[in-house]
């Protein structure tokens, strides 16, 4: 992977629409750097869905502002590569990245209000911002706007235009989010945990739009979430992050029965679901993940494993791939793996 | 054993035009050490049913019954409102920044009738912490230094100090990560088996509440549409809007919903209730749909009664459950005799 140019030559023509190669964020800290995102690597074709899921602390919204360029200061990204839709984002002139983030990157996040200007008519709000980043005469504009929050599930889009924020429900302020960052026909749009703050049939409403949005636009999306169940309905790819780092990424269709990293099983066997046996007790997790200043030599789930074995808490299991479009960073599963294979050889 | 009887209580904010009517006629009864759970959307009324239980809104109608005796409609519960304490959401704006952990349950313990000796108390405090699986040495800190699971742990704890006999549960894991609402919700289960607790859990995700509760209502702006014992609620939901939410949680390796199962519009003003059924607007087996349907506009289907324990204010109820009569035993009798038992009406 380190083969990656890195030359000053800003456009790489083909491959994926995104390519993360050792993505890491640093935070300074008393005893040193802080590292809540380390060694990030994952790549994503066009149109495509993927998933981030993950507690807490473990670093999925950072590495999506990561991506987007938008970590604060004093926090300070760094990669081996960070390519998307062809360009490097690490060594593009500063007025080009923000051109080609403004106008093929979108990002909502979980707090609509917060997003929107509440002093602003919603119609504005969405114009505005298209013609910050695109040559739009505000006609057509405008055009694309009231299409857009048609699109978004938005009934009397024309009259939904004129009015303000607060005078739209959760849902609906969430799905005009969606709307905004659908203006400028981006190729990618993250999606911070959309649907967190909203009710279960909002929820699937806004769900709905944005399948719909991949499958009619072709937009691939990054869905944030700590909900494996959101991440399943919509997604054809999911990545699992622990302590900054990613544990496990494989095809959802396997997440019910193929997961290999022993966090993933926990995280799901923790959730109560409508199908388990009610009276069956939940798997709990013993412990609580690391905090960021402890930096473990070996796994970072180690500590909480129910199957770690010496070798995870002296050496740390990097991604590595299990089978096709599975990659575990997991010693146990790797060698479990390779044994089935060995024996089916034999 | 504790029994609390909810008995067609309304609360409602504000006085005049501004009025809304936050809950209306609901009706429910927890009897001995088990679990009711609560479900519904935000606006359903959900919390504003946990604080009228205890105590903490006055009620506009109805009456609140603990173990037969009538609590005071308005104002605080006294001592006998001490059986019944409630766990909020956000364990950490419930402690007193400035209390260590220790001092803080230390108070509630206090609180309790009789006098105690200040090394009895401390040895209380020291057996509650333990009971919620915490290390005594952790009442000399505050609360700041605690993770959200240990703060909801010491919440619990505090609730746990007046030696109650139901604690109302409002949506306390909601704020947790999904490995550290696991490990409260097998506390809440210990719990219960080891002091012999009622609970009225509040939460918005049905799953969660499916796996704690033997019983569930469902409320929908302030109404409860449908109530039955766990297993058939999820087995054969007979409400719309109860089957309506259960196909609308996402979950693992099932894929999307088919598009025309995901229910349209949002919880409508409580202002302004629509006349009739309440859920008419929404509803995929009503009026919207099928136009003959006319009546769930016109006529409120609560105090409809289907079965005696599988409760359901709708018209036209789906799937008539099955086995729901067999599956409860005798000491469930008589639960729902309050229920104005108009069945005729609209059938």
């Amino acid at each position: 992977m380190s083969a990656m140019s890195r030359d000053g030559d800003t456009t790489v023509v083909g491959g994926p629409l995104l390519h993360v190669d050792g993505l890491t964020v640093s935070l300074p800290g008393a005893t040193g750097r802080l590292l809540p995102v380390d060694s990030v690597s994952f790549e994503m074709a066009a149109g495509e869905v993927v998933g981030i899921v993950g507690e807490s602390g473990s670093g999925k919204t950072l590495t999506a502002l990561a991506i987007a360029q938008l970590v604060p200061f004093p926090a300070q990204v760094s990669a081996k590569a960070l390519l998307f839709g062809g360009y490097d984002l690490l060594t593009a002139p500063p007025k080009l990245k923000r051109t080609i983030l403004a106008s093929r990157l979108s990002m909502i996040f979980q707090n609509p209000m917060a997003s929107l200007n509440p002093a602003m008519r919603i119609g504005p709000q969405l114009i505005d911002g298209l013609r910050s980043s695109k040559e739009f005469r505000r006609r057509e504009a405008r055009a694309r706007a009231r299409h857009l929050l048609g699109e978004v599930n938005i009934a009397r889009p024309e009259a939904a235009m004129r009015r303000y924020p607060f005078e739209f429900s959760g849902g609906m302020r969430q799905r005009a989010m969606i709307a905004m960052a659908l203006m400028a026909e981006p190729e990618l749009l993250i999606a911070d945990e959309p649907t967190t703050a909203l009710d279960v049939t909002v929820q699937a409403q806004v769900l709905e739009v944005l399948r719909q949005v991949n499958r009619e636009h072709g937009t691939a999306i990054i869905l944030i979430s700590h909900n494996l169940g959101i991440i399943s309905e919509i997604c054809q790819r999911v990545l699992v992050m622990y302590a900054g780092r990613i544990v496990e990424d494989l095809d959802v269709t396997a997440l019910a029965t193929g997961a290999a990293h022993p966090y993933t099983k926990a995280l799901m066997a923790s959730v109560p679901s409508l199908e388990r046996d009610r009276s069956a007790p939940l798997v709990t997790i013993p412990g609580r993940p690391p905090r960021l200043e402890e930096r473990l030599p070996g796994c970072a789930f180690a500590p909480r494993c129910g199957v770690a074995i010496a070798q995870c808490s002296t050496e740390r299991p990097e991604l590595a791939e299990m089978s096709l479009d599975h990659r575990v960073a997991c010693f146990v599963a790797i060698k479990h793996e390779s044994e089935v294979m060995s024996r089916g050889e034999a | 054993m504790a029994r609390l009887d909810v008995e067609d209580v309304s609360v409602q904010y504000g006085t005049g035009r501004n009025s809304v009517t936050a809950i209306s006629n609901v009706d429910l009864v927890l009897d001995g050490s088990m679990t009711l759970g609560i479900v519904g959307e935000s606006g359903s009324g959900k919390s504003t049913l946990a604080r009228a239980i205890v105590g903490l809104l006055p009620l506009s109608n109805g009456l609140i019954l603990f173990d037969g005796v009538c609590l005071p409609s308005k104002g605080m519960h006294g001592r006998k409102g001490l059986a019944l304490q409630m766990v909020f959401q956000d364990a950490h704006s419930s402690l007193n920044p400035r209390m260590t952990v220790g001092e803080a349950v230390d108070e509630a313990v206090a609180s309790r009738k009789g006098r105690m000796s200040r090394k009895a108390r401390s040895a209380e405090t020291e057996r509650l912490l333990d009971l919620v699986a915490l290390d005594p040495s952790v009442r000399e800190r505050f609360p700041h230094q605690f993770s959200g699971g240990q703060l909801q742990r010491i919440a619990i704890a505090r609730a746990l100090a007046v030696e109650p006999q139901i604690l109302i549960l409002d949506e306390v894991t909601s704020a947790l990560d999904v490995s550290v609402q696991a490990t409260i919700l097998v506390l809440l289960r210990e719990l219960q088996a080891q002091l012999g607790l009622g609970y009225v859990f509040i939460s918005h995700d049905l799953a969660v509440v499916r796996h704690l509760s033997d019983w569930i209502a469902v409320m929908y702006l302030g109404q409860v549409c449908e109530l039955a014992d766990a297993d058939s609620l999820f087995r054969v939901p007979a409400h719309p809007y109860t089957r309506s939410l259960i196909e609308s949680i996402p979950v693992i390796g099932q894929g999307r919903p088919a598009k025309e199962r995901i229910l349209t519009g949002e919880i409508p003003d409580p202002r302004h209730p629509p006349a009739g059924c309440r859920f008419h607007t929404r509803c995929p087996q009503g009026p919207l749909t099928q136009p003959d349907r006319a009546i769930c506009c016109e006529s409120d289907p609560q105090g409809l009664l289907k079965l005696a324990e599988h409760r359901v204010a709708c018209h036209f109820p789906l799937d008539r459950p099955v086995g729901t009569r067999a599956d409860v035993g005798n000491n469930h009798d008589g639960h729902f005799s309050q229920i104005r038992a108009d069945t005729s009406q609209g059938l």
